[in-house]
């Protein structure tokens, strides 16, 4: 047995060493270290089927325990998220491969495609600032989640193999984020409501408090995030009812609001597996 | 409830923005300031006239989401309380209800800088618009958190007054005729405000109980925060041209993800997280708005 293997079945130095990997900058190139080695059956990878997690296929999200199976849940959906940004801001772009291509490394390289319509928006600039920055974040979360869970020796979440794609809306074409940055930013507004919502019913299932901050934190700046593109299209900062759909819970049980903005909505993760592979998941 | 004479006669000229905040008022609080509201005693014209119920209905509003003690201008001699609150000593109650009022503590006094801000939109050249329907709405949501938690709070300790009691009211000076006497730094201070509470409440969830029922209510309210606080942010950069990012950036610097919640760990904040705060800075951070305790 290597060293490398010893550390990948040993939680604790696994976890001391992604610490240490992380504090120096190198988190991700150790997270794809220490997951290429070893065998996945080498280590306890049995999970749960929590009912309230199940997915369109009939699959449930993995989890050895309730807080891994919603730590995979927000993975799924990060993982999910990150891609349509990748996609709506290569498209914004002008790149014509907009679905194929990685993002490049330099954020600050972006810039509004030349043919790229920005009818409707006061400040395109800014928004199209925010697409960028928003989809680093995403790929930041979800690079996060992977090394929360790889460090806590729990199974991953795979997301969809086939990738995911944008649905036809109105003039809306199937697989395109938008023919023009405003309906970009809608389409993304939209993704970013599924994801508070999904992230904010998944908590309560949570049974202790690990990754619950975390969970929570990424939540908090879900929130920004469509609080951002929001502005950007000329809509209130929300939370405002029926973004992502016709199924809003309230918080507050049956009891309505005081006004339709005073706490956020939430969906249950099954009404989310359901929604997402529905709209956002490439099939067969 | 206080009717603040001085507003009556210098904001008249409000009255466009100001009766959009009365029209938006809980129905129910604007029939209940109705009926203690003292009737006009001279003629005046009709603008007089909403202002005055404006200002009447703006007050007694602090004053049923309790925070009777409001009072739009202190003299210069009001001072900071010292020492400032902290957590453990001046946060009553046990469990989830000791996390609720804290988070009461720091709602009431959102809630209350608004109304104070909205109060002295000529004072402080708030002029913009824009600006003024977004205050003028999250000043709604967030009487909305302070009235839900208090009554929330109150029902709780009702049923078990072991866990109790539930927070006072408290009064406050921010400042708002001394230091705080222009548009940009009143917008500045709001989204301090909001912002703190953003982390505030992310700092509180290890303090709830493990599956706590107030959970999820409690991150609804905060990640409303975080709404409010990127759009003031997006406010001030279009009116002051400040360029401040507006939602937490990706980075390099991984967070470490297992260090105690209770400190600002220098990663924090760092890939796309919302920074967590520790209570008893939260509220270093918010005891120099603080005066006193009304009940």
């Amino acid at each position: 047995m290597n060293e490398l293997e010893k550390l990948r079945r040993d939680p604790v130095s696994r976890r001391a060493f992604l610490a240490r990997a992380a504090a120096a900058g190198i988190g991700a190139a150790a997270l794809a270290l220490i997951e290429g080695c070893g065998s996945s059956d080498s280590i306890n990878q049995t999970s749960i089927k929590d009912p309230n997690f199940r997915q369109a296929d009939g699959t449930y999200i993995v989890g050895r325990n309730i807080n891994e199976v919603v730590l995979n849940y927000v993975l799924t959906l990060k993982t999910m998220e990150a891609d349509l940004y990748r996609q709506a801001v290569n498209r914004a772009a002008g790149v014509s491969s907009y679905r194929d291509n990685s993002l490049i490394i330099d954020p600050s390289k972006f810039q509004i495609g030349s043919k790229i319509s920005t009818a409707g928006l006061d400040n395109p600039a800014a928004a199209f600032h925010y697409l960028v920055q928003f989809a680093y974040a995403e790929l930041t979360h979800r690079d996060y989640l992977r090394l929360m869970l790889v460090a806590l020796n729990a199974p991953l979440a795979n997301g969809n193999q086939r990738g995911y794609t944008f649905p036809a809306s109105g003039a809306n074409a199937l697989n395109d984020p938008g023919p023009d940055l405003k309906t970009i930013l809608t389409n993304v507004l939209k993704v970013e409501e599924t994801g508070v919502r999904g992230l904010l019913g998944a908590l309560p299932f949570m049974k202790t408090s690990l990754g619950m901050q975390d969970v929570a934190a990424i939540n908090s700046t879900e929130a920004r995030h469509a609080a951002a593109l929001s502005y950007s299209i000329g809509l209130p900062a929300g939370p405002a009812p029926g973004r992502s759909g016709s199924l809003d819970q309230l918080v507050t049980g049956s009891t309505p609001y005081p006004h339709p903005n005073t706490f956020e909505y939430y969906l249950v993760p099954n009404t989310v597996m359901t929604a997402i592979d529905s709209a956002y998941y490439v099939k067969a | 409830m206080q009717i603040i004479e001085r507003d009556i006669e210098t904001h008249t000229h409000e009255i466009t923005e100001q009766n959009h905040l009365r029209e938006v008022v809980e129905p129910t609080l604007i029939h209940e300031l109705d009926k203690g509201s003292e009737p006009p005693t001279e003629q005046r014209n009709d603008e007089n006239v909403r202002a005055d119920t404006f200002a009447v209905q703006t007050a007694s509003a602090a004053a049923l989401i309790g925070m009777a003690g409001v009072v739009l201008a202190l003299p210069q001699a009001a001072r900071a309380i010292s020492p400032a609150l902290t957590f453990s000593a001046s946060i009553p109650g046990k469990g989830d209800v000791q996390v609720l009022n804290y988070a009461l503590v720091l709602e009431e006094l959102e809630a209350a800088l608004y109304v104070q801000v909205l109060l002295r939109l000529s004072d402080l050249g708030i002029t913009s618009g824009q600006i003024v329907q977004i205050l003028q709405e999250f000043s709604v949501v967030e009487a909305d958190h302070a009235t839900f938690l208090r009554t929330t709070l109150n029902s709780v300790v009702a049923q078990n007054a072991s866990l109790g009691p539930v927070v006072g009211t408290f009064t406050y000076n921010f400042g708002l005729t001394t230091s705080v006497t222009d548009a940009r730094s009143a917008l500045e201070l709001i989204l301090m405000v909001e912002a703190t509470g953003v982390r505030a409440y992310l700092g509180a969830i290890p303090l709830l109980s493990a599956q706590s029922p107030y959970l999820q209510v409690a991150a609804a309210i905060q990640e409303t925060e975080a709404r409010h606080t990127t759009t003031l942010t997006i406010a001030r950069n279009v009116n002051f041209s400040t360029g401040s990012d507006v939602a937490p950036l990706y980075t390099e610097r991984t967070p470490v993800y297992d260090a105690p919640y209770d400190t600002l760990h220098p990663n924090q904040g760092t890939k796309g997280l919302d920074v967590y705060l520790h209570p008893d800075t939260v509220l270093a951070a918010v005891s120099p708005f603080i005066v006193g305790q009304s009940s």
